[in-house]
């Protein structure tokens, strides 16, 4: 009883203090958002729409960042597949590598990519001597993206293939059913979630990639200005274009996590059904 | 809970609304002229510079330490056009020196920099990758597969390539066709004149368009631009506005147009403007 008594009022202390500080950090996230909101008018973004350039950026990340978001998946997949289900040596060590371009500042990637992929680097010193050369292409673009992306594709499909029993996939096998078709009709299904979500966070990324690709791919229109480059160009003179495109980045991004959220809600329910 | 945890939001909401702006205001920063508080010792000296007066700067500003032990200088280089939107959206620098004279005049008719003279100037020049070497001469700029980059129309040294190129067009050494087959490739318009020379350097590109001044201890080859196309580059020096250091910043831009100023310019490739009578 007393013990009751006297852990009452710390606890309503305690969940005063979580409010306070869920408040702080919520009204932290929320009020740059809405200050850039109310510094556009909606007219301005429809006459953005029509200029050459927004346009050309616009076009530009959707194409590099989808096919980035595809790469990651198409790599990603086995790699988080055998991190989730696999033991071998150093596989700890490979698990860091994945996980390293979260913690590494995106200009040290740019860095890191030029001096592999540059004229004179590692490797493509070798590449130019074939005559390719990826430094100011969008190709370099998506280099940086996948590189900048792909961890959390990885951490997230890892995440939910950890967290199917391997007795159902074990099952399945036992019944009869191949390698590949027990992937496709068991752990598939079953983890659906964390794909689609590791997808649609992999593909934000790579839509918000700047640093890597400022320093490695360059900055020209068309072919390597994305759209966070573009707001960086335009801020160093045409505040308003900048605003009214980080405007549009922050609407596109929250439409994509939107659209991700209803479309994974049921999803979400069928996986625990 | 649920109570509790309006009351915090609402708390902080409201302790968020009393501390915000209203709204930001780019074109009309306060003008309130602030009370000047004693210089803290040793005084600080803030020197916001275009990125191309990096080693130049540098070099004076350590002189000027030496002989003012009391002043503590620090500075802040980035393409002109960078450092005035900073200042425009409320970095007080105490002396701003501008690559350009337009970004200058923005600044001192928005009432943010003032006395501004000039102290510098410096070329307009091509450098070239010396590996793999493909551009020797300026004719090989217009050579196909070759990788030109430039710095940001918005960017003083962007500016001046873009004069250089229409000088160009209008010669009859080079004309409209090699200025388009330049222009055609450009692979990257960088945010400043440092960076333009970093990817030639790195021989990610073939060659730039860069400062004589800016060359320093690069490894390039520089190709100077022949007479009737060649663009000057003027640098300007005023005071901020709302200096808390009005005293010091004066001394920092008299020594610069004075000898000491004049030598460390001439070190790194700049010609000083003669000092104001």
């Amino acid at each position: 009883m007393r013990v009751a008594h006297s852990a009452k009022p710390s606890r309503s202390l305690l969940t005063a203090l979580a409010g306070v500080c869920s408040a702080v950090l919520l009204a932290f996230l929320a009020v740059p958002c809405l200050s850039l909101l109310l510094n556009v008018r909606s007219g301005e973004i429809w006459q953005a729409l029509r200029e050459d350039y927004v346009r050309q950026a616009l076009v530009l990340t959707l194409r590099t960042s989808i096919l980035a978001a595809l790469l990651c998946a198409i790599l990603g997949t086995p790699v988080a597949y055998v991190l989730a289900r696999g033991s071998f040596p150093g596989k700890r060590v490979v698990d860091a590598l994945v996980q390293l371009p979260l913690v590494l500042p995106p200009v040290v990637s740019g860095v890191a990519l030029l001096m592999a992929f540059g004229r004179r680097g590692l490797l493509g010193a070798h590449l130019s001597a074939w005559g390719i050369e990826i430094p100011f292409t969008a190709a370099a673009v998506v280099m940086a993206q996948v590189f900048m992306a792909a961890p959390f594709f990885v951490v997230a499909v890892r995440n939910g293939l950890a967290a199917v029993p391997p007795t159902l996939e074990e099952a399945s096998r036992t019944l009869g059913a191949s390698e590949l078709r027990t992937f496709a009709r068991v752990t598939l299904p079953l983890t659906w979630p964390a794909f689609a979500s590791g997808l649609v966070l992999c593909w934000g990324r790579a839509i918000g990639e700047f640093g890597a690709t400022i320093t490695f791919a360059g900055n020209m229109p068309g072919t390597t200005r994305t759209m966070t480059l573009a707001v960086l160009t335009a801020m160093q003179g045409d505040l308003n274009g900048a605003l009214v495109l980080s405007v549009l980045l922050l609407v596109f991004s929250s439409a994509l996590f939107l659209a991700a959220a209803v479309i994974l809600q049921p999803l979400r329910l069928a996986a625990h059904a | 809970m649920l109570r509790v945890l309006l009351v915090a939001a609402v708390a902080v909401a409201l302790v968020a609304c009393a501390g915000c702006p209203r709204a930001p205001q780019p074109e009309q920063p306060s003008t309130a002229p602030k009370a000047t508080k004693t210089a803290p010792s040793p005084s600080q000296l803030t020197v916001f510079a275009a990125s191309s007066l990096t080693e130049a700067f540098d070099t004076f500003a350590e002189g000027f330490t030496k002989a003012h032990p009391s002043t503590k200088v620090s500075t802040n280089y980035a393409g002109t056009q960078e450092l005035r939107t900073q200042v425009e959206q409320g970095a007080r620098p105490d002396v701003f020196a501008s690559a350009s004279k337009e970004h200058m005049d923005a600044l001192v008719k928005a009432g943010l920099v003032k006395d501004a003279v000039v102290f510098a100037r410096s070329k307009l020049c091509v450098v070239a990758a010396k590996e793999p070497g493909k551009v020797k001469s300026l004719k090989d700029l217009a050579q196909p597969g070759v990788r030109v980059v430039v710095a940001v129309e918005t960017c003083p040294a962007g500016k001046y390539t873009r004069q250089c190129w229409d000088k160009m067009a209008a010669s009859k050494a080079f004309g409209p066709g090699y200025v388009a087959a330049v222009k055609a490739s450009v692979k990257s318009e960088e945010t400043n004149v440092k960076l333009v020379l970093a990817k030639v350097e790195l021989g990610e590109a073939d060659a730039g368009f860069v400062y004589r001044s800016d060359i320093g201890s690069a490894k390039v080859a520089a190709i100077a631009l022949p007479a009737e196309v060649a663009v000057e580059a003027t640098y300007e020096v005023g005071i901020g506005a709302e200096t808390k250091n009005p005293g010091g910043a004066q001394e920092f831009v008299t020594a610069l147009l004075g000898p000491e100023g004049r030598k460390a310019l001439q070190a790194h490739g700049l010609e000083p403007a003669s000092p104001p009578e």
